[in-house]
């Protein structure tokens, strides 16, 4: 490359201080305005994105937390209100076979749900 | 500064594809260069290989291999290297790109002029041509 090109300032960025100087900073160049946006765009879609991951993550940990602590209260008078017996079975089957509670915690819990 | 050297100059990255310009498209060069409207201030090809890596070529590097030799351009060089690396974002793996810098020279007495009466161009939007062309086209008559 021309050593004239290297270890200065370019056209771009001369562009940028005038419209610094003249107030229309906002307006420099309509095609490298909108590919920055797209940038901009492009950064911010990933970082939905990975907030939308660690909220699945937070969302699975918060509905396991519920459960295990139905888990260990089955019988639990809030629990009892809301889900019917048939619902509690079936909460319990499910986190049985998710690996969530043992044979034994299963077969306690069912004990007590149909008590 | 009553009189402008320069009037605005525009970047034009110009794709192809392949590591070399068809003759098409050295001929429209050619015919810019000509132009009474137009003035080419400065040109630098970049190749992207299929890999990725950007290769940026001078114009004398590759004048007689383009069918570009004997090209006299005031300002080569003008571009500068922070220029480059943002066009050449522009340019995808396995194919090249001309960046032409042009300067209006329709527009360098107007400026001057604008300059001098104390108005600036507050914003200023380039319309590609077949964009135009397909507007005016559509809206009949």
């Amino acid at each position: 490359m021309l050593g004239r090109r290297m270890g200065r300032r370019g056209l771009l960025g001369a562009a940028a201080t005038t419209a610094v100087v003249v107030g229309t900073a906002g307006a420099v160049s309509g095609s490298m305005q909108s590919k920055n946006a797209a940038k901009a765009q492009q950064v911010s879609e990933a970082q939905a994105y990975e907030q939308e991951q660690q909220q699945a993550q937070i969302n699975a940990a918060v509905a396991q937390a519920v459960a295990a602590q139905q888990a260990a209260a089955p019988g639990a008078p809030a629990a009892a209100d809301q889900e019917s017996v048939l619902e509690q079975l079936q909460n319990l089957a499910a986190m049985h076979t998710q690996g969530i509670l043992s044979d034994e915690e299963f077969a306690a819990a069912k004990a007590k749900v149909l008590a | 500064m009553a009189d402008f050297k320069y009037g605005p100059v525009e970047f034009m990255l110009i794709g192809f594809a392949g590591a070399r310009p068809g003759p098409e498209l050295v001929g429209a060069i050619l015919n810019l260069i000509e132009s009474d409207t137009a003035k080419l201030l400065d040109m630098v090809f970049a190749s992207r290989s299929a890999e990725g890596a950007l290769t940026v070529l001078e114009l004398e590097e590759v004048a007689d291999e383009f069918g570009l030799a004997g090209l006299e351009i005031d300002e080569l060089g003008l571009a500068g290297a922070d220029d480059i690396e943002e066009f050449a974002d522009q340019i995808a793996p396995g194919t090249s790109a001309a960046l032409l810098v042009v300067e209006h020279v329709w527009a360098r007495e107007f400026a001057a002029a604008l300059y001098r009466a104390g108005g600036a161009v507050l914003y200023s939007q380039r319309i590609p041509a077949p964009a135009v062309n397909e507007l005016v086209g559509s809206l009949g008559n």
